[in-house]
């Protein structure tokens, strides 16, 4: 099974520095129109393109091409960008783990009966398989809190269960 | 070189100040001080007017940002200052750990 991951989640897993640990751990897809959205933060030298850029030329993420005439028909039916289109129609044709927080994204998700996934997840995951320890994972959801990207509530339950699953 | 028009407008009198005082702190003349107002306002109208429409499901947060010509990541900071959160409920958050459990888990990565 493998992980096909949005520019939001790419974004907010940098920021809560797991992208590299998650690249590694499992098999991670950017469709290359996520890939081109996250590279236009280059020239600002965003460390989301950056990271991404260096994961890519490491081979630790793998580029795929996604079916044209689908990605157009989902960007249309939810007025969606060229990148998070091409996220949902790869998790519609290969049966992909997707990984998005954006509202859109998950709404089409859940229409499409795709099997999603978000960040919070990831890293909770990520320390439940021992990838990364405590304090990893408890300082990646504190930045992830601090970003205001996700409710609270959903950020502390995170954190009770990573409390809860530490010894 | 860009093709350049002539626009008349009316303008109430506060606006022409505001023409006028950005020129004096700039050290530019009031055309220029006129045209960078104009492209300011336009890019905070734009992000006003995405912000808006990807918070009430009208939206993905990278055609946002398509439109007003800004990063992605830049689109989300927006997005946060307005207080829009994700949409993702404790359900759902327990779903998607169920999910990783089954299938990650259980695979050779």
């Amino acid at each position: 099974m493998k992980i096909i991951i949005d520019s939001c989640s790419v974004i907010l897993l940098t920021k809560a520095t797991v992208l590299e640990k998650l690249s590694g751990s499992y098999n991670i897809l950017i469709p290359i129109e996520v890939y081109n959205e996250v590279l236009k933060g280059k020239e600002k030298m965003l460390k989301d393109a950056l990271l991404v850029e260096k994961l890519k030329n490491e081979n630790k993420i793998s580029l795929i091409n996604i079916d044209k005439k689908l990605k157009k028909k989902i960007m249309q039916d939810f007025n969606m960008g060229e990148g998070e289109s091409s996220v949902i129609a790869g998790g519609i044709r290969n049966n992909n783990l997707v990984a998005t927080d954006n509202r859109q994204g998950r709404k089409a998700a859940e229409i499409n009966s795709l099997q999603l996934i978000g960040s919070i997840e990831i890293v909770v995951n990520l320390f439940r398989k021992r990838k990364i320890d405590y304090e990893k994972a408890y300082q990646s959801l504190k930045l992830l809190k601090e970003e205001g990207w996700f409710d609270n509530n959903l950020i502390e339950k995170a954190m009770e269960d990573i409390e809860n699953d530490r010894s | 070189m860009t093709e350049v028009e002539f626009l008349g407008a009316r303008l109430e009198r506060d606006i022409l100040t505001m023409v006028e005082d950005t020129a004096k702190e700039e050290h530019v003349d009031k055309t220029k001080a006129l045209k960078d107002l104009i492209i300011l306002g336009r890019k905070q109208f734009l992000i006003k007017k995405y912000v808006n429409l990807y918070r009430d499901g009208g939206c993905s947060i990278d055609k946002a940002a398509e439109r007003c010509k800004i990063t992605v990541s830049e689109m989300m900071k927006e997005a946060s200052k307005e207080g829009i959160k994700s949409s993702e409920t404790i359900e759902e958050y327990r779903n998607g750990l169920e999910l990783l459990k089954r299938t990650l888990n259980n695979s050779a990565f």
